[in-house]
């Protein structure tokens, strides 16, 4: 019994830090646009994301991480990929995605219809437990 | 007659006080519950943030966080730019037969590395003001 009450309360403590990472995100996105050093408003969400992309830690309903830019035009393509290489190339930011339950990183602007998406298991650099 | 109209009220008094008396029993044993419950988690939880350091000696905390959110935000707004100004003035080729050209294949080696790392650019692009004396 207790250790079923221990899981409760570690998926709690897995979902505050989930948005904890969001709200770092776009609390550091928001200054940023304030401060004038960013000419697009970034902002992240969490998604349904990719069934496909899905691994082991993935949560249910909850996989995808979303940025949007509110950029007020729809982005080019090189734009999108670029704003997700970013992040890509942050093996630490990837990997702790990764552990609390995100699988899909989309990147995509508020107007067009264009977006961008990656598997982020295939950029966490695993060796072992989970791979394809 | 009289004796049956007389203990039939009594004894419905004392089934509704018996029932009574077991819901705040109930009750007050689920609260206690709860406060056991709560009590173990908030111990728990402190015991099973730390995990083991043998170097030191001690428990680390996971519950620190170690990405950097402003060097990511300026990564993906600003990098791109320094890192074209980089490896322009930094380029190994503007160095040949000089005293500086390891110095600026190590620094350019590195700017390739982190092309998208505004905070790494940043001191490399000061480690290139000092080393290769170059304008940025």
């Amino acid at each position: 019994m207790w250790y079923k009450i221990i899981i409760i309360a570690e998926w709690f403590g897995e979902l505050t830090e989930r948005y904890k990472l969001i709200r770092d995100f776009n609390r550091a996105a928001k200054i940023s646009f304030i401060n004038g050093e960013a000419p697009t408003l970034l902002q992240s969400r969490v998604t349904k994301g990719e069934s496909t992309y899905r691994h082991e830690f993935s949560r249910f309903m909850g996989g995808g991480f979303r940025i949007k830019a509110m950029s007020g035009r729809p982005l080019k393509q090189n734009e999108l990929i670029e704003i997700g290489r970013v992040v890509l190339d942050n093996e630490e930011l990837v990997r702790e995605l990764i552990t609390l339950g995100w699988d899909t990183l989309e990147v995509q602007a508020d107007k067009g219809y264009k977006g961008a998406k990656w598997k982020l298991k295939s950029y966490a650099k695993l060796g072992g437990y989970i791979s394809d | 007659m009289k004796v049956n109209t007389i203990i039939m009220p009594v004894i419905e008094n004392e089934s509704i006080n018996n029932d009574y008396v077991w819901f705040w029993f109930w009750l007050c044993f689920a609260i206690f519950i709860l406060f056991i419950i709560v009590v173990h988690l908030l111990l728990q939880k402190k015991a099973k943030a730390c995990l083991y350091d043998s170097k030191n000696n001690k428990f680390k905390s996971t519950d620190v966080q170690n990405i950097d959110m402003d060097n990511l935000i300026n990564s993906i707004n600003k990098s791109n730019i320094l890192y074209k100004e980089l490896i322009c003035k930094c380029h190994p080729d503007r160095f040949i037969n000089d005293t500086r050209q390891k110095n600026a294949e190590d620094i350019f080696q590195e700017i390739t590395n982190n092309k998208r790392n505004y905070k790494r650019l940043i001191e490399l692009k000061e480690r290139a003001i000092r080393e290769l004396n170059v304008e940025l």
